[in-house]
């Protein structure tokens, strides 16, 4: 559908201040995508697939085991998810366009083109593609839970966070039937569940979605925080996740990785 | 085979191949000649060339105004020295590698292409003022690791190592000079009017008889020399490159650009080399010496180097390009595609593309005026070179040295050249050609020695219907 | 030291065409071992592919291991034969003459073995062919912006030239087979040797187009391994691999180990040929000296990539550095590397005295390719270990027995093929080595006479 309207942008906040780092978000995600069921030896071998995982850091770990006084240790987390890069670098190496940079911002993975070169992975500063080392499997008892919207993917190729696509794809429906672009609030009415699962999980409002290109909505509102960093800036991905940095009132300088 | 020598009989005819044919003694009393008295028109160039270095010191005293806080006005006169550097003070590496190589058409040129090491004592004179405008290492990339406030280490980084590696260049470059031409000046001293000057070949040819010790001693020192002017050339593009350019554009981290700059120096040094044969053929009087072969040889030669030449800036070109980095992208906007394009897409045409496709065509290739014309276009193509890189690296301000990226708002401007900029240009060429002509006044520049070595060991002999040439290899 | 003694045409037909004539026992012992490894590896690999990576060492981290550092080992071995054949060639080098047909087909054989290493390695390999730009019903073309399509153009125009360029030079040899040859293998060699007669026309076609090959072939000697590098060079995200020196590093180094892997193939066809006329110490002391000044410059660049990683001082590139040169094991792996890929060599190189021994240069060009080995594993695999500052996905590789099974039958594979085309075709050049009797001479300076050459131009 070639329309001249102003297209959407999907991106998402995450404000570190309130990331309690429960994992709601990874086990969300789980079940809404399909994701086979990771192992403990699947952790061990370093093959878990998690298309959002929280990185736990603990800070000032290294003094306090030299003096014994682990009070003053803080644990940090920080939910890590595709970025959605507009200069991603994974796009251009892939040698048979399994992935590409839709038009509404979103980096997107062609399950059925890729040959598994894995090429796209390693140029991925952040580690947010995922290869499938086995043919995914699940219990009998969870056939029924597996999402009817989501491909199951096959062993051999990438896969990667979609920000929900499926459920983005409802409301853009509707965008064209009625021929108007919607904001956030009516794109959320329209679609029934706009936001990702993850976002939707999670209990303190930590990842906050929308659209980016929208003036007016949460998450633009939210990117111009004076606490936003994007992650690894210094490579130029130009991600379309913003990092709010937290707030730490012990910390004489700032934090962040 | 027989056949394939009926086809070169095919193509050259009865052509009998180039061959120096004169008599030992010939040689010597010619090329003494040549080195003892001088015509007027060689005067009157050394003059011209006299005052262009004149006007050189007049244009760098007039600079030493600026002062040594910022580094932007002092881009042409960092420029010059990357010149010379990839110049006069490569040329010697085709000496070196003529005899590493055991090339038997090198013979000829070696000498001419040692004695522009004595251009060393120019450089040497220009790292001086440089090194007052090199900012400390501290709090900007560099080279040395140099951590002032954790270790101190290495003492003196980077000052201390540029000096050392100025002054290895030009110990080694009038070493490799007078350890190559003590035969030659024995052969002076014998023949030489007494005077001062036979009182000076006698101290500096040693004592020298030709005995088979000697020669034995003279070629191993000669070897350990040329290994050592090569390791060291080597040496000396590294550091003045990477400080003198790289570590001055925040975020340029290319591990490229010293070989580059290095190979960048083999091919003008070739072409130096040509220039240098050319000019010695036509107005010097060694046309009995000088064969098309000289030429054709030096031009295979300058054909893969050029060649290189774009081989090497697109292999860091396109690993930046891909990168799409802040910093990358800066750096390949200073760099290429922004203040300094025009005279970087002129630099890449006298350099690559002028050189590949007439060097080419074998006929281009063997002749004496097509490889000379090309060693023109590469050495204007190098001086504009050095002139983009210097000065885009020269123009970053102290202010912005510890940034991570060039932004469109720090990316300084284009250098153009001062009235001062123009005599330090005009200057740094004249004198580099002033001591040239004046080693060859006593240094000859045609080796004697070994001219007298290929006439024992290169004959033409008859091979069925064909007059071919035969080259010994001893040992 | 062997003396150089003149040789009749006769006597070169004789020695040079008995390993083709006459099959010992030890001919059919090797092919047996070696296809029993070539089977293992090429089970192991079928085995991956109907299993998938799980049966690997393979992790998140490190996407690319075992299989990439042999590709790009064999891609490195394969640039001898041009370097040699065609460089030197050019150059008239004279003492490249036996070595030339052996480093070509080591070459083609490095080739195939170092090509099937990506096809293993892809997770749906029977989807592999999607990289070539044939006509897609859904009119979907490769990326060419991916270094992986550049990679199969280089290889297979590498590849297909290198073939063209033994074929056209072993014409003259095949001729002599074929007239010597009886019952089929007269009409295999008949068809082969395209009516090649040895008539003036015939010489002067071989000879033009042998040295238009040799001009063509050298872009993309050095197109091929420099893409290889770009392989690595273009990943912005991992920080040691995004040097921009890598095209010239890795020509460079793919230089010396290949020209090392001829050394090694050199000193077999001596002892197991018994071609100690035509493979001569002088032919180890020209090929000792030129890898002598190759090492010293990979070197170079081998500094000039650490030099310029530590550079800027970024934590990624310092820690990546700490734990590929000061963190076990891979510190050892280091030091071995340094010791057999540039200390031992470059040093004993030097000397004349063990240039001129046959069954040192052996054992010290098998070091060198132990040291380049492990230079590819040290650049890949810590590389991708220390991708970026995020410490909470650094992880470890330790290969698994389908890789290793794998990567050690290449070596089988590569032996396995020269083998048997010793057995169909001489792999010294006849040709070469009669044209070398033709152009010796001897020159008369005062009282000894200087062995000489003649140049034909």
């Amino acid at each position: 559908m070639v329309t001249t309207r102003v297209r959407h942008k999907w991106g998402m906040v995450v404000d570190l201040d309130r990331c309690t780092g429960c994992q709601a978000c990874v086990v969300a995600c789980q079940a809404e995508n399909n994701i086979p069921i990771n192992l403990e030896q699947h952790f061990l071998q370093r093959r878990a697939i998690e298309w959002i995982r929280i990185e736990r850091y603990w800070e000032g770990l290294e003094e306090a085991e030299k003096t014994g006084d682990l009070s003053k240790v803080k644990a940090r987390f920080i939910p890590i998810l595709c970025q959605h890069c507009e200069n991603a670098p994974c796009e251009p190496v892939c040698p048979v366009y399994a992935t590409y940079h839709n038009n509404e911002g979103l980096n997107v993975q062609i399950y059925n083109r890729c040959i598994g070169t894995r090429y796209c992975v390693n140029n991925c500063p952040y580690q947010v593609r995922f290869f499938n080392f086995w043919q995914p499997t699940w219990p009998e008892s969870l056939h029924n839970q597996l999402n009817p919207h989501v491909t199951v993917r096959t062993r051999g190729i990438m896969e990667k966070c979609t920000f929900c696509v499926q459920r983005l794809r409802k409301g853009g429906r509707k965008e064209v039937q009625e021929g108007k672009r919607l904001d956030d609030k009516e794109f959320d009415a329209q679609s029934g569940m706009f936001a990702p699962a993850c976002a939707r999980a999670c209990p303190t409002d930590t990842l906050v979605f929308g659209d980016m290109n929208d003036p007016n909505s949460r998450v633009s509102t939210m990117a111009k925080d004076n606490r936003n960093y994007k992650l690894l800036a210094s490579i130029g991905t130009e991600p379309n996740v913003i990092y709010l940095k937290k707030v730490d009132l012990d910390a004489s300088d700032a934090a962040t990785h | 085979m027989r056949q394939t020598q009926q086809h070169t009989n095919g193509h050259n005819g009865h052509h009998r191949p180039d061959i120096l044919t004169k008599t030992p003694q010939q040689v010597t009393e010619e090329v003494l000649g040549g080195t003892f008295r001088a015509g007027s028109r060689f005067w009157l160039v050394a003059g011209v060339m006299f005052a262009l270095l004149v006007l050189g010191v007049i244009g760098f005293v007039i600079r030493t105004g600026d002062g040594t806080a910022e580094r932007g006005p002092w881009g042409y006169f960092g420029a010059m020295l990357g010149y010379l550097l990839t110049t006069a003070m490569a040329a010697p590496i085709v000496a070196v590698l003529v005899r590493l190589t055991k090339a038997h058409w090198g013979k000829p040129i070696v000498r001419a292409a040692q004695l522009w090491g004595v251009v060393g004592i120019l450089c040497m004179l220009m790292i001086i003022p440089l090194l007052f405008i090199l900012p400390s290492a501290s709090g900007r990339n560099t080279i040395w690791f140099y951590d002032a406030i954790r270790t101190g280490w290495p003492p003196g980084a980077p000052h201390a190592w540029v000096l050392v590696s100025f002054i290895g260049l030009l110990v080694l470059s009038i070493l490799l000079v007078w350890v190559d031409s003590i035969p030659d000046l024995a052969t002076a001293r014998d023949h030489a009017p007494a005077g001062a000057r036979k009182g000076w070949y006698d101290r500096l040819s040693l004592g020298w008889e030709g005995t088979t010790k000697q020669w034995r001693m003279h070629r191993t020192a000669l070897l350990l020399v040329s290994v050592l002017y090569l390791m060291n050339f080597v040496y000396v593009n590294f550091v003045y490159s990477s400080d003198f350019a790289q570590s001055f554009v925040p975020g340029w981290k290319d591990s490229i650009f010293p070989a580059t700059h290095t190979v960048n120096g083999f091919q003008s040094a070739l072409a130096l080399t040509i220039v240098t044969a050319f000019v010695l053929r036509t107005w010097g009087g060694y046309k009995d010496y000088l064969f098309t072969e000289q030429f054709w040889a030096l031009g295979k030669l300058l054909l893969p180097l050029s060649v290189f030449w774009f081989y090497f800036w697109f292999s860091g070109f396109i690993t930046q390009w891909y990168g799409r980095s802040p910093a990358e992208h800066g750096v390949l906007t200073l760099l290429y595609f922004g203040p300094y394009r025009n005279i970087f897409v002129t630099s890449v045409i006298l350099n690559f593309v002028l050189p590949l496709f007439l060097l080419i065509q074998n006929w281009i290739r063997r002749s004496i005026l097509g490889p000379t014309v090309v060693a023109v276009s590469i050495l204007v193509g190098t001086f504009l070179d050095r002139i983009r890189l210097y000065n885009a690296a020269f123009s970053v301000p102290n202010a912005d040295l510890s940034h991570h990226a060039l932004t469109p708002e720090t990316m300084p401007p284009v250098n153009f050249p001062g009235g001062a900029d123009v005599l330090i240009m005009l200057g740094a060429v004249g004198g580099a050609v002033f001591l040239f002509m004046m080693a060859t006044r006593f240094v000859p520049v045609m080796n004697i020695w070994e001219a007298k070595e290929a006439l024992l060991l290169q004959r033409i002999v008859p091979v069925l219907k064909a007059q071919l040439k035969a080259i010994g290899k001893p040992e | 030291m062997q003396e150089r003694v003149p040789l009749t045409e006769r006597e070169v037909n004789r020695d040079l065409l008995r390993p083709v004539f006459t099959t010992p026992l030890w001919w059919w012992a090797a092919v047996g071992v070696l296809s029993v490894a070539v089977a293992a590896g090429l089970g192991s690999a079928l085995y991956l592919a109907i299993n998938g990576f799980g049966v690997t060492g393979y992790n998140r981290p490190v996407m690319w291991a075992f299989l990439l550092v042999n590709f790009v080992f064999w891609v490195g071995i394969s640039h001898a034969g041009i370097m040699l054949s065609a460089i030197l060639r050019l150059t008239q080098a004279e003492w490249r003459r036996p070595a030339t047909r052996a480093a070509e087909v080591l070459t083609i054989f490095s080739l195939l073995t170092a090509a099937q290493m990506p096809l293993w390695h892809v997770g749906r390999v029977w989807r592999i062919y999607w990289v070539f730009p044939y006509d897609f019903g859904r009119g979907i073309w490769p990326n060419v912006r991916s270094p992986l399509i550049w990679d199969p153009s280089a290889i297979f125009t590498y590849l297909t030239s290198t073939i063209l360029f033994v074929y056209i030079a072993m014409l003259p040899d095949i001729a002599v087979i074929r007239d010597r040859a009886t019952g089929w293998r007269q009409g295999f060699y008949g068809v082969l040797a395209m009516g090649w007669r040895g008539t003036p026309r015939q010489w002067h076609l071989q000879a033009v187009s042998g040295i238009l090959l040799s001009a063509i072939i050298l872009p993309i000697f050095v197109s091929v391994h420099s893409i290889v590098s770009w392989d690595f060079g273009v990943a912005v995200a991992v920080e040691g691999w995004h040097a921009t020196v890598f095209a010239p590093y890795f020509v460079i180094g793919a230089v010396w180990s290949g020209v090392a892997g001829v050394i090694t193939l050199m000193a077999l066809m001596r002892w197991l040929f018994k071609a100690e006329k035509y493979i001569r110490a002088e032919h180890f002391d020209g090929l000792g000296k030129l890898l002598s000044v190759v090492g010293i410059g990979w070197w170079f660049f081998t500094l000039m990539e650490i030099i310029f990683s530590l550079y800027s001082k970024e934590a990624a590139e310092v820690s990546f550095r700490t734990l590929q040169m000061f963190t076990w094991p891979y510190n050892m792996l280091f030091i071995l590397f340094f010791l057999t890929g540039f200390v031992f060599p470059v040093t004993l190189f030097l000397s004349r005295t063990v240039r001129h021994n046959i069954a040192a240069m052996f054992w010290i060009s098998i070091f060198v390719n132990i040291g380049m080995w492990l230079e590819r594993y040290m650049i890949i695999v810590p590389g991708l270990m220390r991708k970026q500052g995020l410490t909470f996905t650094w992880g470890s590789y330790s290969p698994g027995a389908t890789e290793t099974i794998l990567v050690g039958s290449t070596f089988a594979m590569v032996a396995l093929g020269l083998l048997i085309f010793s057995k169909f075709f001489p792999l010294i050049p006849l040709s070469d080595a009669k044209e070398g009797e033709v152009l010796r001479h001897e020159i008369q300076v005062g009282k000894v006479k200087v062995p000489a050459i003649i140049r034909e131009a």
